[in-house]
């Protein structure tokens, strides 16, 4: 693949493969391809969206470039230097993550106050219990909560306000690259947007980079510079984010976006629709070749002998797919 | 079925429902009134918490403890039901009445087989001898979309994927031909694609056994592909209703047009800001005196915090329940 290597780069990845042992039987161990071969890089200040299905493995990469998986095969590159086999304690400092689910990812018996002091403990980074008060309250009142909220646990909050302060936990180091895991699916729809507009803020403010994982196509195309597709463990395509929604060219993101209801009664009377028939395949029993060919209408025998890679088919735009001819 | 297109099937009058906990009445549903005809659908949305399940659970009689309809009257078909002894209800449930739960992953029994719960509601709805059950079933399952329905009647819920499972869902609410389906966020647990299945799925059976549904959800891209008429809760109250088209292109609320607002366009070209509703939903324990939506609203006036706006009639079959309705509607008069 001929995605350019120059030290813009904040993240680069190379081949990452994340596979789960699975036991059958005493003997064989069968493994699922969470990860397969993905490369990708992220520029520094960008956000990288990355969208599919639920067990695409789209969490699973995120977690593997923080390393909080291990791994199988690849390189993990960050500002330059491979960390794939590093100890990571320095780099935790540099990158963060945004949980999903914000009833689950907080100690239902810490305060927040704790939550949120805990990174700053762990990299030593205050000289006097004062400061580390005043650092906690900062922090609060950087994702719009008070310090009144720093004795409380999380279970007086609301969802919304859960979501902050899980926001607050990852911003106390002060990293560089924060990966976002679904950090609004969780939430309602007016509040939805409350986050959001806060995510964007703090990366106009500090110059964050993103990657930011979701399923919710609109979001993600709303708050990306470029969006990732992935289909069971794969990168199929990848592309600025307009151009992806304007002209999609692998036929998964074609019909992943003609999946999406659109809010507007009169669009979505007239869209033709290209329904998928069938579910996504279970990633212990991957499709040979494409592992898109048994939904895909376009599927041809050269599908099902030999996977395809990511070719570059318009400046920035990749894809992955046999039937794409330039 | 098919003789008067235009009768009203259900008409719900000022609905309350309250749960009575330990911390004090949580009044979840706050005097609702709506009216539905025969092969509609109405779509109510609204944030979790809103009412918009407890509202339907009242049409099916199954309110959890400890929650009780409080006062307020529901016509299902001409006939009163909040007053229908269980015995009485039961029969209306299930057959003229069914529904579609949220989360197809834990509202199948794992310990029976996928054919055995749909036949449940066969055996107690209908005479139907049970090889004419199974055909039944068989239809049913082909008309729902599942391939190979001899075989697949016989597996348990846990063979199913997600998709399948909603899909075995529909096939037993639609057992007994019900008049009226309630769905309560039945693609909310679906990936985009399945939704998509699912969605697409539901029109053609509207279509095709002219049934009436209730589609509850959060999501507006949803409403805008099936619904004919939405409904906008609040904290318990209609704040706005109307049909489609007034819904989204002429909103008369805050609230609704702020939940307009706070969607992504997928079709925008430029990078808009999204506008967020600021602050978070009542609490229903110490529901506000006014509007409950005034802490929240941009245009709050006085009045907003001390008095329940009234219903205003903004436009044929459009309601919208707001102060700054009355006051468009007296400047309007007192410009004549």
């Amino acid at each position: 693949m001929s995605q350019t290597n120059n030290n813009e780069n904040l993240i680069e990845i190379k081949g990452l493969k994340k596979y789960f042992p699975i036991k059958e039987g005493f003997f064989k161990t069968k493994n699922v391809k969470a990860v397969d071969d993905v490369s990708l890089f992220i520029k520094k200040g960008e956000t990288l969206g990355l969208v599919g299905e639920s067990g695409c493995g789209k969490t699973t990469l995120g977690r593997t470039i923080l390393r909080l998986h291990e791994p199988t095969e690849g390189q993990i590159i960050y500002n330059g230097k491979d960390i794939t086999h590093e100890d990571m304690l320095p780099y935790r400092r540099k990158m963060q993550i945004i949980f999903q689910d914000p009833y689950a990812s907080l100690d239902p018996r810490m305060t927040v106050g704790d939550i949120i002091g805990e990174p700053l403990d762990i990299h030593k980074m205050y000289g006097s219990k004062e400061e580390r008060k005043e650092k906690i309250y900062k922090l609060l009142e950087t994702v719009g909560l008070n310090k009144e909220h720093a004795n409380r646990f999380p279970h007086e909050f609301s969802g919304g306000q859960r979501q902050r302060v899980g926001i607050a936990r990852a911003l106390a180091v002060e990293p560089e690259f924060i990966v976002c895991d679904e950090p609004v699916s969780a939430l309602d729809v007016s509040i939805q947007a409350q986050v959001v507009n806060m995510l964007e803020d703090l990366q106009a403010e500090r110059g964050f980079t993103y990657l930011f994982i979701a399923h919710d196509l609109s979001v993600v195309k709303h708050i990306s510079n470029r969006i990732g597709v992935m289909y069971l463990g794969h990168l199929v395509e990848l592309t600025d984010s307009h151009e992806l929604y304007k002209n999609p060219m692998h036929p998964y993101t074609q019909t992943l976006l003609s999946a999406i209801p659109i809010a507007d009664p009169k669009v979505s009377r007239s869209k033709k629709r290209i329904v998928l028939s069938g579910d996504i395949p279970s990633p212990l029993n991957p499709p040979s070749g494409c592992a898109f060919r048994t939904r895909c209408p376009h599927a041809t025998e050269i599908c099902s002998q030999v996977t395809p890679e990511l070719k570059e088919y318009d400046k920035g735009h990749f894809a992955a797919c046999h039937n794409l001819v330039k | 079925m098919s003789e008067a297109k235009n009768k009203t099937l259900l008409s719900v009058d000022s609905l309350e429902v309250s749960f009575f906990t330990y911390a004090g009445e949580v009044k979840a549903v706050r005097g609702i009134s709506y009216e539905l005809e025969e092969g509609e659908v109405m779509g109510i949305v609204g944030e979790s918490g809103s009412g918009k399940s407890v509202s339907s659970y009242g049409l099916m009689g199954i309110i959890p403890e400890p929650g009780k309809i409080v006062s307020g009257s529901i016509q299902f078909d001409g006939k009163e039901i909040t007053k229908l002894a269980e015995k009485e209800m039961q029969k209306i449930r299930g057959k003229d009445v069914s529904m579609i739960f949220q989360d197809p992953m834990t509202s199948l029994n794992p310990v029976y087989t996928v054919g055995n719960q749909i036949d449940e509601s066969l055996r107690k709805h209908t005479d139907l001898n049970k090889q004419q059950r199974k055909d039944r079933i068989i239809e049913l399952f082909t008309l729902v979309g599942i391939n190979q329905p001899e075989k697949r009647m016989n597996q348990y819920p846990h063979e199913f994927s997600g998709g399948m499972r909603q899909r075995v869902m529909i096939a037993m609410a639609l057992a007994c031909n019900p008049k009226l389906l309630i769905a309560d966020e039945p693609t909310t647990a679906l990936d985009v694609t399945i939704q998509a299945q699912i969605v697409e799925l539901m029109k053609e059976l509207k279509d095709k056994i002219n049934m009436s549904i209730i589609f509850i959800t959060h999501d507006l891209g949803v409403v805008s592909e099936i619904c004919d008429k939405v409904a906008v809760m609040y904290a318990g109250n209609i704040i706005e209703r109307g049909s489609i088209d007034d819904i989204f292109y002429n909103p008369k609320h805050p609230y609704t047009k702020g939940l307009l607002k706070s969607v992504p366009k997928l079709n925008a070209d430029d990078h808009e800001r999204l506008v967020p509703i600021e602050g978070s939903p009542v609490d229903l324990i110490n529901p506000p005196k006014g509007c409950a939506f005034a802490p929240r609203c941009e245009n709050c006036m006085k009045i907003c915090l001390t008095e329940k706006p009234p219903v205003c009639h903004v436009g044929e079959n459009h309601e919208s329940v707001c102060w700054l309705n009355v006051k468009e509607e007296f400047e309007k008069e007192s410009g004549k």
